[in-house]
């Protein structure tokens, strides 16, 4: 082995031409246009909230957080992110499987319907459960008999924040699981495998760093949502205000830097994204 | 373990795979299902792995109905096309999964791993990954896997069809001596009659969901039963004629028709390139030809050999045969056929091969 790498150092340099032949002039145009544009569109207005939260010290910044309302704001994005991520991950997993194992009439037409969130804006999302759940809407009535309190509630934060996010780990999970096939669970069922092991011993793991990957992008949706929730939510101070919500009202307000500290977390919780996120995919490429 | 199967049926969209199969394989044997692709014989085999339902009929296992039986209860040893190795498993954690899953506990299934391991010649290989193997490895890795939970009966789909022509003869020996010496009842699927002729007892031969003919692997090469089994193993030629006062004529050429086919049928003759003697003397009953063209194949030689007007037989001779007799292009032989057979045309005609 040391050989025959020795070997090669020796061999002389080859002067491979580029196989993409632009003048060295229009490759620096083209990078610094391009360096320039990120510049405009995403790190300045990036710095710009951290700017703005810490423009007046970091004791004031922190003194944000400490308000009443941002903390319930805060503990209610956690929960409501909290609720959708288990739920939203088993309808994933469940729909993926079905589309990508089994062959049935209407598969295309479940396939289209699960983007049918990203497709449709949010705002029209949160609609929907308004016209669903709210007084004048179907189950209205019924509702209130009942004393059930669905629109401006937590309960529709959570249903508009599930229906926005449900795509994300089925759009994830179908190509990952259509490419690896049944085989492998086949094989295992074989072996005597139930189907409970062979989910959990074969297809759980085959599948980790795609779900993982699929639940980092749903939980970030699922924080940052504003329009849907924004619909459902009423707006009640201390009681349906969500994070991004809660950014609203105080940039209303003219409370600056509460509102940049409040933006500050949803910004440093994407970035945290981000990292996760490439790491995963690093993870997924090896596999 | 034996099998028995009573006239399978299966449909797929209206495509009918399995036009009613049924065959037995004795405790112990090794049999083989021969067959071109789409001719069903992997659907009989997940049929009786209890992976796919079939339509109507029965699998019999050891006297007891198990059609309707689920997979996990089959105790089954089943080795696919692909392996389907678990791949976020290590080769031991993939050989000692099916221990596992019946609660064994990890010291003595690793145990009985290891020792499988020795037995397919992977001893050290404990702790890599399936993608950090060769594809023989592998093949072995799958094979170990479906003996783990000692089934009486191993079902093999393809299982040397990914490898390279070396590796597939010596998995192919060790295959025969590992069911020999393990005491399995074997049934294996290909499309490579060497395979088939090398490994088994007792061949199948299916074609388009239905059984042709069985028997040992001299049977079918000697005696095919239908046109598709004698093009489908080995080489022939072929000639069709019409059957007239117990004789078929080809140019010169001469065969006998057998007593059950009618005078005047529309029949077609095969016979193998091996059973054309060819010498450079003239002899009884032979036909004098010319040589047209050669190839050579190592310890056989085959010839095209031009016999009256334009036609054409090919013949292959024993590489010593042909070097004593001075066979080249343009030399003048005499070739007689030792050995033919003769079908009924049917009504489709298959496609010549020479």
């Amino acid at each position: 082995m040391g050989g025959l790498l020795s070997k090669r150092k020796r061999l002389p340099p080859v002067n491979r031409k580029p196989l993409t032949t632009e003048a060295p002039w229009v490759r620096g145009l083209l990078i610094a246009g391009a360096l320039l544009y990120l510049a405009f569109i995403l790190f300045i207005p990036l710095s710009v909230v951290f700017f703005k939260a810490f423009e007046k010290g970091i004791w004031i910044y922190l003194q944000s957080f400490t308000d009443p309302e941002a903390l319930s704001a805060i503990r209610l994005t956690l929960f409501v992110t909290a609720i959708v991520i288990p739920l939203n991950m088993v309808f994933g997993i469940a729909a993926a499987w079905t589309i990508a194992k089994f062959d049935f009439i209407g598969k295309n037409l479940l396939t289209t319907l699960i983007d049918l969130p990203f497709s449709v804006s949010p705002v029209i999302s949160g609609l929907l459960f308004v016209l669903l759940f709210g007084a004048h809407g179907w189950f209205g009535p019924w509702l209130r008999e009942h004393d059930i309190k669905i629109i401006f509630a937590v309960p529709g934060i959570v249903l508009a924040t599930l229906f926005v996010t449900f795509p994300f780990v089925a759009r994830e999970l179908i190509p990952l699981m259509q490419a690896q096939g049944s085989d492998e669970e086949e094989a295992g069922m074989t072996l005597g495998a139930s189907g409970f092991q062979t989910f959990f011993h074969i297809t759980l793991p085959n599948i980790r760093w795609g779900l993982i990957y699929g639940v980092v992008l749903l939980s970030a949706r699922a924080m940052g949502e504003f329009g849907a929730v924004s619909v459902v939510s009423g707006h009640i101070r201390g009681q349906t205000n969500t994070v991004p919500l809660h950014v609203e009202i105080l940039y209303n307000e003219y409370n600056f830097t509460g509102a940049f500290a409040m933006s500050s977390l949803l910004a440093l919780f994407g970035l945290v994204t981000l990292v996760v996120k490439s790491y995963v995919e690093r993870r997924m490429r090896q596999q | 373990m034996s099998i028995e199967i009573k006239d399978l049926k299966k449909k797929y969209n209206g495509f009918t795979v399995l036009k009613g199969i049924s065959l037995s394989v004795r405790k112990g044997e090794f049999v083989t299902v021969l067959g071109s692709s789409g001719s069903g014989k992997s659907t009989l085999l997940r049929v009786i792995a209890g992976l796919e339902l079939p339509d109507s009929g029965q699998v019999i296992v050891d006297g007891k109905d198990v059609t309707y039986i689920k997979v996990q209860e089959r105790n089954v040893g089943f080795v696919f096309q692909h392996y389907a190795l678990f791949r976020h498993m290590t080769v031991l954690d993939n050989i000692a999964f099916g221990l596992r899953v019946q609660n064994i506990s990890k010291g003595i299934a690793h145990f009985k791993a290891r020792n499988l391991m020795a037995l397919v010649g992977l001893s050290g290989l404990d702790h890599r990954m399936p993608s950090q193997l060769s594809g023989g490895q592998r093949q072995r890795v799958a094979l170990a896997r479906a003996l783990a939970p000692e089934p009486k009966l191993l079902l093999l789909d393809e299982p040397f069809s990914a490898l390279d022509a070396r590796l597939r003869k010596d998995l192919r020996e060790w295959l025969r001596r590992l069911h020999d010496r393990v005491g399995l009842t074997t049934l294996l699927v290909t499309h490579d009659q060497e395979e088939a002729f090398e490994l088994s007892d007792r061949i199948l031969l299916i074609n388009r969901g239905k059984i042709e003919q069985e028997g040992t692997p001299k049977q079918i090469f000697n005696q095919p039963a239908t046109e598709h089994v004698a093009t489908f193993v080995g080489e022939t030629n072929r000639v069709d004629g019409r059957a007239e006062g117990g004789w078929v004529k080809w140019g010169p050429l001469r065969f006998k028709a057998p007593d059950h086919i009618p005078d005047q049928t529309l029949v077609s003759v095969f016979f193998r390139p091996i059973d054309v003697y060819v010498s450079s003397q003239p002899e009884d009953g032979a036909v004098s030809g010319t040589i047209r063209s050669s190839r050579f194949f190592g310890a056989l030689e085959e010839f095209k050999i031009v016999l009256g007007e334009n036609i054409e037989v090919t013949a292959q001779v024993p590489k010593g045969v042909a070097q004593q007799s001075h066979f080249e292009n343009g030399k003048n032989v005499y070739v007689l056929i030792t050995f033919a057979h003769m079908f009924p045309r049917s009504n489709v005609p298959s496609k010549l091969p020479h």
